[in-house]
């Protein structure tokens, strides 16, 4: 080799490093722009095609996942950390800043629009009404009486009592309320800590049926189960985040950029 | 080497090299494709049916819980009929517990309306007062028992099923039962599992199924597997769609698969990707083998024969210019042909590799199959004898609450109303009564009258032992002789108030769940829809006549087999074979059962229509590789003539040359090994042999290596192969004998296990040679042919044996043959038998100088049939060992060789002997060769014109011929110079004279001499002739 040669190759060295120095730096300032690499989002681990924790792996799967993924990635983040929320605790994680948004079934209701701000909606599921059919409760008019279960924290109590009040099936008044349980005229609604557990619950008879959303009653159901055909009411997911942060705007705006460009339907059928 | 030629080396490898590469990537993406393809097709098919196996799984399971919960349900109304009855019930635990003991249920509950617990036989998990239960309540509003239901109970780990009966308006009867026996039986014969495990694609692949909800692994054929969650074991939730087909990842291994959607669950049909490789990579590697050789021994060709003109100097006659390069005619002729067969050869084993593999792969998975329906009929049988014993049971429960009912209360057995209400609660068709004698006394059923038989083989005939103090006797289930249903009859003894026996109860069921079982256990319901890839079939021969029992096509279905096109030979278990009906030709693996014969049979069209597009392929590349090869061999730029001149410039500078140039009887002059190097075991030097023998030791070299790596494989066959490999299936020899490609390649392994082994021994035994001396060496070289022979002839009538030629009448025939061989081939056996006398006596040895007749040279090789000997001038005199008579072995110290000298009788003998005195001191400075001597050895003879006189010489035996020479050319010297004659025929010609007449008086003279002459010497006798006799007798 000629001696002519190695001078060129420093040459060749010094630019290629340069360049990769360049990058490296813009991809730096990109980032510090965002102020932080990792967006933090609270999901749940127990909701089947939303957002559901493999234990082996320590990784979630499902719709909730990938639109999280999907969001810090237009969001300009570098990493997205899943934490799992249950309906008790959300709502403060995300207050207390732990998390910076919640994707885990959370419906945008009024009463929660108080403390979050909301994305719109990317999932349109309604809250039913499950029961055994040995039970041979077949209408909601046979639900007068009855014991009925709901995972606490879920709105899915008020929203039924509500309904059963709009159908004439319950009274007006509530007798009592408290941890355990919630005494309407008509029907007692009884807070259960998870969804697992309301399910065996239904299954040994302590209640006479369940209201949960759809989308995870899905993950209950069996031949022995019916879903009433009862729309208690439509609940609409969205992401939320707290109230009037600086990344409310933006996720909105990446949300409707996904539900724009048919991300969001793309995701939902693979999904589904 | 030159540069130029060195540069044209490095092309042509480099070029191989590459070819080779393309080559392999082309055939394996090729058979790739078309593997996928098959797959495709296959699991499409095993996909197509699923659902219905699914769905028949699912009414299955439905029936098989239908039966269950109508057999707790009619325990629930038996007791509510033993309630309503007067036989001594009431609402206490032990009571509950006497029933619960009666009908072997786990618990006996009296709940009321409300679900307040009134009687129990034990504690029980449910709160009836849920509404949960409601389902249990319904009993009081239709009066019927209600359904069965099942509440899992999370805390005591419990599952349970509960049946109601009604009693009165408040209170209802309630069985509670663990359902596990159904539970297993609906595991065992119902599940999807159940129908999964029997799904097969390919040879390795199998059908898995991953939950739509939760994507969790629901069924794998691996236990670990399953419950895993498919997502993290590599599965893209995106590609589980209905109807996808393409490789995946499943737990880091790479497969194929095809996805189909029934009920929310994904079923996947995957093919390892080692099954691909597996059967992908020694099909490759053969062909590639092959390739590789055949592009090799082309361009070494033309390398050769390169190398050898810049040696020997370039001949413009070979050369033809074309443009600016020229074309070299010498390689051109033979590259031509080496590249033609060359190319014969890749297309043959590429189609014949394909033909081995699609036949191998079909015929394995035939195989598979036919053991699964095998198993799966094994199963049902089994089934349907467990089902028997199990319905047994439980019809004897029945019949014994009936007893309990009606020895509770005696007036019941004249009540025919009642009998029905209790044959409705127990859900048997019939019941009926029969007195102490035998005689029916009262029944629910159309039939009276009826008494029970005395003729043995009477069906009713068994039941009278139940008069005779046996309790209970349930008879098998028998087809009905009017309607041909299957029915059953069970009997159990009746008691009086003392206890006992007088008569007894007996109840008729007819099971249809039986009846159903056993009709599927029959061959055509078995073999029914049995799909083998993607038209192949299963049909059945009767053992008995040989007809067709099942077959797709009905028509054919009863027609005698033989009379189709099948064969005696074919119909036997363990077939695997072709098969030809109505003249189609098929693949068919067969197993046996009781009655028939099964086949799996695929049709031969489907199994060969991969080879050809890829042998076609193969063939196509391999040829444009193969020009590329010959064009870079025969063509090279033109150059100055400078080197023409060369030729001969290097002498043949070899004192021994082995090879020399041969006239062809067609003119052509060749090169050849001379006969004297041809049996020497030293091998030649790769320097001395010319291009065409370079490129023979190549293609040998190449053959042993074949050989070698195919002993090897096949030693060593557990690790190299695996099970479903086509070699682990032709080395296992499930297949048919006879002129099929797997007895071909049967063979062929087998020919290059003896022949590695034989080569091994015969190398062996040639650094033994060395060891041990001559007669080391003779007896190697006697063993080393012994072996070749017996090698050779136990090979070829091993793999005739093999193709299916019936080697037991070989060898009897060889008896009469071996009569008819002694004839012609006497001379043969007489070789063989005088070369191993020759052996073992030792007569002579390989290196010794013997004389066979007129013929004397050095042996080289003492064969089994011939004797080879090298006359000392390069010729070798190959003699028949029968024909190696009156042998001087002349191997000794020291020959002599002597010199007859003759003399003219003038000559005086003392002057020639002191002469000979003074010179032959000389003699011996001048001939080397002479050991001692020379020595006079006197006179020989005194011949007609000469005296002979006689000199030798001790020398080597081996110089011998020459010093003779020498010694007749020293003599011819001496006797010139010193004046001494060898006489020699002369003529003397003398003028004519005139001869005297005899006068009359010397005429009488001599007649009177004659005569007196012959008178004297009548006495004497000449014995010997000895007066006749010159002396000529030595030379």
């Amino acid at each position: 080799m000629g001696k002519g040669r190695k001078p060129a190759l420093v040459v060749v060295a010094a630019l290629v490093l340069a360049m990769v120095l360049c990058l490296v730096g813009c991809g730096s300032t990109q980032l510090s722009d965002s102020g932080q690499g990792t967006l933090r989002v609270g999901v749940r681990d127990d909701i089947m095609n939303f957002s559901y924790l493999n234990e082996r792996t320590g990784k979630y799967y499902g719709l909730e996942v990938d639109i999280a993924e999907e969001l810090a990635n237009r969001l300009g983040y570098a990493d997205v950390e899943f934490s799992t929320v249950t309906p008790d605790d959300r709502k403060e994680r995300l207050l207390n800043g732990e998390v910076d948004c919640l994707v885990a079934c959370y419906s945008i209701a009024d009463s929660r629009l108080e403390n979050f701000d909301f994305s719109p909606a990317y999932y349109t599921d309604g809250t039913r009404v499950m029961v055994e059919n040995s039970s041979m409760i077949a209408d909601p008019a046979q639900l007068g009486g009855k014991t009925i279960g709901i995972m606490s924290g879920s709105n899915a109590g008020p929203l039924l009592a509500i309904k059963l009040n709009a159908d004439g099936i319950i009274g007006d008044n509530i007798i009592s309320n408290d941890d355990a349980g919630t005494q309407y005229e008509g029907v007692y609604v009884k807070k259960i800590a998870s969804y697992a557990e309301l399910s065996q619950e239904l299954e040994e008879g302590t209640v006479d049926a369940a209201v949960m959303d759809g989308a995870i009653a899905q993950g209950f159901m069996n031949d022995e189960r019916t879903l009433l055909d009862y729309n208690i009411a439509e609940q609409q997911y969205g992401i939320a985040t707290q109230k009037g942060s600086e990344l409310s705007g933006r996720v909105a705006e990446a949300v409707q950029g996904m539900i724009d460009d048919g991300t969001i339907a793309a995701l939902t059928d693979k999904w589904n | 080497m030159s540069r130029k030629l060195k540069i044209k080396a490095t092309l042509l490898a480099l070029f191989v090299v590459a070819s080779v590469v393309a080559m392999g990537f082309i055939v394996a993406a090729l058979q790739d494709d078309i593997s996928v393809e098959n797959y495709t097709v296959d699991i499409k098919s095993e996909m197509s049916e699923l659902p219905a196996l699914l769905q028949a799984a699912d009414e299955e399971n439905a029936q098989n819980t239908q039966t269950y919960d109508d057999i707790y349900a009619s325990k629930a109304e038996s007791v509510a009929f033993l309630a309503n009855n007067n036989t001594g019930y009431e609402a206490t635990d032990a009571k509950m517990q006497e029933y619960k003991d009666l009908l072997s249920v786990d618990n006996v509950l009296v709940v009321d309306r409300a679900g307040n617990v009134v009687a129990k036989a034990q504690d029980t998990p449910a709160e009836f007062s849920y509404s949960r239960y409601n389902q249990l309540r319904s009993v009081f509003e239709t009066g019927e028992p209600s359904e069965g239901m099942e509440v899992d109970f999370a805390e005591s780990g419990q599952t349970m099923r509960y049946y109601a009966a009604r009693i009165d308006d408040n209170t209802m009867v309630v069985i509670e039962q663990d359902p596990a026996e159904l539970k297993e039986l609906l595991d065992t014969t119902g599940s999807h599992e159940s129908v999964l495990r029997h799904l097969s694609v390919g040879q390795t692949g199998y059908v898995m199924a991953i939950s739509g909800r939760d994507y969790t692994v629901s069924y794998h054929p691996d236990e670990a597997c399953v419950g895993i969650d498919a997502l993290d074991a590599g599965i893209q939730v995106g590609d589980l769609e209905d109807g996808n087909y393409k490789w995946m990842h499943f737990n880091g291994e790479r497969v194929f698969v095809g996805v189909a959607e029934v009920d929310g669950t994904y079923y996947l049909g995957v093919v390892p990707f080692s099954e691909f490789v597996g059967s992908r990579n020694l099909t490759l590697g053969v062909i590639l083998f092959i390739f590789f050789s055949v592009a090799m021994i082309v361009a070494l060709y033309g390398i050769f024969v390169n190398r050898e003109d810049e040696k020997r100097g370039y001949n413009p006659e070979n050369y033809t210019n074309v443009g600016p390069l020229r074309y070299n005619k010498a390689i051109g002729r033979k590259a031509i042909v080496l590249s033609f067969v060359g190319f014969l050869a890749v297309l043959g084993v590429t189609f014949y590799m394909q033909t081995l593999f699609s036949l191998s792969a079909e015929s394995v998975s035939s195989n598979d199959r036919a053991a699964d329906i095998e198993r799966a009929i094994t199963s049902a049988r089994e089934q349907a004898s467990d089902l028997t014993a199990q319905y047994n049971e439980r019809y004897l429960g029945k019949a014994q609450v009936a007893g309990y009912a009606l020895d509770a209360n005696p007036e019941l057995r004249a009540d025919e109303a009642k009998l029905q209400e209790l044959s409705d609660a127990l859900h048997v068709q019939y019941l009926f009564i029969f007195d102490g004698a035998g005689v029916m006394t009262e029944t629910n059923s159309p039939y009276v009258n009826f008494t029970l038989s005395d003729d043995p083989s009477d069906q009713s005939y068994p039941f009278r032992q139940l008069l005779q103090g046996v309790e209970y006797y349930i008879q098998d289930p028998m087809p009905d002789e009017v309607s041909g249903q299957l029915r059953q009859y069970i009997g159990v003894v009746l008691h009086n108030q003392d206890g006992d026996a007088e008569g007894f109860v007996q109840i008729s069921v007819r099971s249809e769940r039986l009846e159903n079982l056993l009709a599927s256990v029959n061959v055509e319901n078995v073999l029914d829809g049995i799909q083998v890839g993607q038209n192949g079939f299963a049909f059945a021969v009767n053992k008995s006549d040989n007809t067709f029992a099942y077959y797709p096509n009905s028509d054919l279905a009863g027609k005698d087999a033989t009379a189709r096109g099948m064969t005696e030979a074919q119909l036997k278990d363990g077939f695997s074979d072709f098969v030809t009906i109505d003249g189609q030709r098929y693949y068919a693996s067969s197993f046996e059962t009781d009655d028939y014969y099964i086949y799996v049979a695929q049709p031969e069209s489907e199994l060969m229509t991969e080879r050809v597009p890829l042998t076609l392929t193969t063939a196509f590349s391999g040829l444009l590789c193969q020009i590329v090869i010959f064009l870079l061999v025969t063509f090279e730029r033109r150059r100055t003539i400078a080197g023409v001149a060369r030729k001969d410039a290097e002498g043949e500078s070899d004192d021994d040359p082995r090879m020399i140039d041969v006239e062809m009887p067609d003119g052509r002059t060749e090169k050849t090994e001379s006969a004297a190097s041809r049996w020497l075991y030293r091998s030649m030097h790769w320097d001395e042999k010319s291009a065409e023998q370079r490129v023979l030791t190549v293609i040998k070299v190449l053959l042993s290596i074949f050989a070698i790596v195919v002993c090897a494989a096949m030693l060593f066959q557990d690790r190299v192969f695996t099970s479903e490999s086509v070699f682990s299936y032709i080395l296992a020899g499930g297949w048919e004998r006879g002129l099929n490609v797997f007895a071909i390649t049967a063979c062929i392994m087998i020919a290059c296990c003896v022949l590695t082994i034989t080569m091994l021994v015969q190398q062996l035994l040639r650094l033994l040679a060395t060891v041990f001396g001559p007669r080391g060496e003779t007896m190697c070289r006697l063993v080393s042919s012994f072996i070749k022979y017996a090698s050779i002839i136990g090979m070829v009538y091993y793999c005739l044996m093999v193709i299916g030629i019936d080697t037991t009448t070989l060898l009897a025939s060889a008896g009469i043959l071996s009569i008819a061989i002694s004839f012609g081939a006497k001379e043969l056996v007489a070789d063989i038998l005088s070369g191993l006398f020759i052996i073992f006596e030792g007569e002579f040895r390989v290196g010794d100088i013997i004389a066979v007749g007129t013929r004397s040279g050095t042996v080289m090789e003492i064969g089994i049939r011939t004797t080879k000997i090298n006359d000392g001038n390069g010729n070798i005199i190959i003699i028949r060992n029968s024909e190696v008579s009156n042998v001087v072995n002349m191997t000794k110290e020291s020959s002599f060789a002597s010199c007859d000298m003759q003399i003219e009788y003038g000559e005086s003998l003392e002057r020639v002997e002191n002469l000979l005195e003074k010179e032959f001191p000389h003699i011996r400075e001048r001939l080397t060769a002479i050991e001692e001597g020379p020595f006079y050895r006197g006179v020989v003879s005194l011949a007609d014109n000469s005296v002979v006189i006689r000199i030798v010489a001790q020398c080597a035996e081996s110089d011998r011929g020459p010093l003779e020479r020498d010694l007749r050319r020293e003599m011819k010297l001496i006797f010139d110079r010193n004046g001494i004659n060898i006489p020699y025929p002369q003529v003397v010609v003398h003028e004519p004279r005139v001869f005297q007449k005899a006068t009359v008086m010397e005429q009488r003279a001599a007649d009177r001499f004659n005569e007196e002459q012959k008178e004297a010497s009548q006495a004497i006798l000449d014995d010997d002739n000895d007066f006749d006799l010159a002396d000529v007798s030595r030379r």
